[in-house]
């Protein structure tokens, strides 16, 4: 479950979010959309704890992220992250990039969950060797390595064909029906055909 | 994972890693050379005091042998003390000999003579001295040397452990006399077996209290002023590199950090602690400077063995590096790379992932 109430947050003196507040039930698939610079990538960064908000509160399977002492634990341990540019470190192999997220058992489920995303044939490649729709897959390994309970990704099909973006979809929906939370953040009016919840975002204003 | 993940990254990024060897090996082999040349310097001259006795008599109150004017005549004296079992009266100065601006003369007297394991000829007789066989070749063996302008017939050559002896010459203690017109520098004393220094000091210092400086050849090498301020020098210019080395290696740092935030700020958005992102920092640093290290010493050794085999520095210049010196270096290059890296993995770890999505969203 995610509720997030009275977010407001400012850069310099423009406002990203104005007072949004909403709520994301638990083993739901929700799209954030709207255009270029409405605020749905700061509502997802203040969602997923990478960006402290101005003022309002966020609060994870009821815990309230201002409250957490260990952030980085936290996310590890309930968090994955999709980045629109994929972001896997270049000079490590797929595998290796997944290695890394990987904490205790979850190192051992590191092949079944690239055979799941189609990639085990290419984990030992680095991500210059392969196609963007594979790095994104293989960015998706990481984010679930460690089975979150929640998972962001915001754009993740930005730079890919409309094949794999359905692919990547796909995916997501698949993780969300074995009961995790996804929130998309994206413009693709693809997604529509997938998620249970589409949160409209216009001026840092929900909809 | 993490150490693959270190020498992975210092791959990745060659120049800057090169640089950093670089900047880091460096320092560390003018630690090792600076201490090395410094310590052999004290060492040639220690053990030449060592092995020659085990108490010294110097005129009191003097701070460099060179300046000391001890007379022989006392030397006698001492000799019948008892428990005392062979006194050397010995002159140490140095002056041009041939071409040579400065070069190490030595003036002792027959009793010392053995002392010197001749490879030719025989030991000298007035107006003739014995040569090391380094000061030999580079006068291409020589007959006869002029000392301050004073010529000198060379009645053979030595061969001795100590590069000051080696590009030395040695004279009669008389002949030693009319060059530095002093009468001895400093008296050697050699003991028999078991004797207490203090009681022997205290006998010596009966015979004349006034004028006279008894010490062992031990506590006067730790002590003597000219090896303090040779060790200060040492560890002033070895601090100074070691600086250098930090800086060198904390700039890199932090150049290598500012390119590598995008990866830094993924890792905290993946749940990776700062404390493991200082981490692997720190297990790059250790990497590399462990490479440097090893590639330091190396450099030093071949530069020392180059060093001692310049016929120009009659094998003044000689040092050696020993088990002591290479553990305390690499525990100072440790300390140097990873204060140097501390403070911009720091920053690293400090690497702001909504950055990232933020880029992204433009």
């Amino acid at each position: 479950m995610i509720q997030a109430r009275n977010l407001i947050h400012k850069y310099d003196f423009e406002y990203a979010l104005n007072d949004v507040s909403i709520d994301i039930n638990k083993g739901t698939f929700v799209a954030l959309s709207g255009e270029s610079g409405s605020g749905k990538s700061t509502m997802l960064s203040i969602l997923s704890t990478l960006l402290k908000p101005s003022s309002g509160i966020v609060l994870l399977n009821g815990v309230e992220v201002n409250n957490i002492v260990n952030i980085d634990k936290f996310r590890r341990e309930n968090i994955g992250f999709v980045f629109q540019f994929h972001h896997l470190i270049q000079h490590l192999t797929l595998r290796e990039n997944v290695e890394l997220a990987a904490y205790g058992e979850f190192k051992k489920d590191l092949d079944s969950i690239f055979e799941k995303l189609g990639i085990l044939g290419i984990a030992n490649k680095y991500p210059n060797e392969i196609s963007g729709g594979q790095r994104q897959r293989a960015a998706i390994a990481r984010a679930i390595i460690n089975r979150p309970k929640i998972i962001f990704a915001d754009e993740p099909t930005g730079n890919l064909d409309s094949k794999n973006s359905i692919n990547i979809y796909e995916i997501f929906k698949s993780l969300c029906n074995e009961g995790s939370t996804i929130v998309v953040a994206s413009h693709d009016i693809g997604l529509k055909d997938f998620v249970d919840k589409t949160i409209r975002i216009k001026d840092g204003k929900i909809e | 994972m993490l150490f693959k993940y270190a020498l992975k990254a210092l791959t990745k990024y060659k120049l800057k890693t090169f640089l950093m060897f670089i900047a880091s090996m460096v320092s560390i082999a003018s630690i090792f050379l600076i201490t090395a040349v410094s310590g052999g310097i004290i060492s040639m001259y220690s053990a030449m005091l060592k092995t020659g006795g085990d108490i010294i008599v110097t005129q009191k109150d003097i701070s460099d042998t060179f300046f000391s004017d001890v007379n022989r005549t006392f030397a006698t004296k001492v000799a019948q003390v008892n428990g005392i079992k062979n006194v050397y009266a010995i002159i140490v100065g140095a002056c041009p000999v041939n071409s040579i601006p400065i070069c190490a003369v030595y003036g002792v007297g027959t009793n010392y003579y053995s002392h010197y394991k001749l490879t030719n000829g025989t030991y000298p007789n007035s107006k003739e001295v014995i040569i090391g066989s380094n000061i030999a070749k580079t006068l291409k063996n020589p007959t006869k040397i002029l000392i301050s302008g004073k010529e000198f017939k060379v009645s053979g050559v030595f061969e001795s452990q100590i590069g000051f002896e080696q590009g030395g010459v040695v004279v009669p203690i008389d002949d030693g006399s009319l060059l530095f017109h002093k009468s001895a520098s400093f008296l050697l004393v050699s003991l028999k077996q078991d004797m207490a220094f203090n009681t022997i000091k205290n006998n010596i210092l009966d015979l004349n209290n006034s004028d006279i400086d008894v010490k062992t050849t031990q506590s006067f090498t730790e002590n003597y002023n000219q090896f303090k301020i040779i060790r200060t020098s040492s560890y002033a210019v070895s601090f100074m590199a070691f600086l250098l080395g930090l800086i060198g290696i904390s700039s890199m740092m932090s150049m290598i950090v500012n390119e590598r935030k995008g990866e830094f700020g993924i890792m905290r958005a993946i749940g990776i602690t700062q404390s493991r992102i200082i981490l692997g920092l720190c297990i790059e640093v250790i990497i590399l400077i462990t490479v440097s290290f090893i590639v330091a010493w190396l450099t030093s050794e071949m530069i020392l063995f180059i060093l001692e085999n310049i016929q120009k520095f009659q094998g003044y210049i000689s040092g050696k590096i020993s088990f002591e010196m290479l553990l305390g270096v690499f525990v100072s290059s440790i300390l140097m790379g990873l204060l140097g890296a501390i403070f911009p993995a720091w920053m690293a770890s400090k690497s702001d992932p909504a950055e990232l999505i933020q880029k992204g969203a433009q």
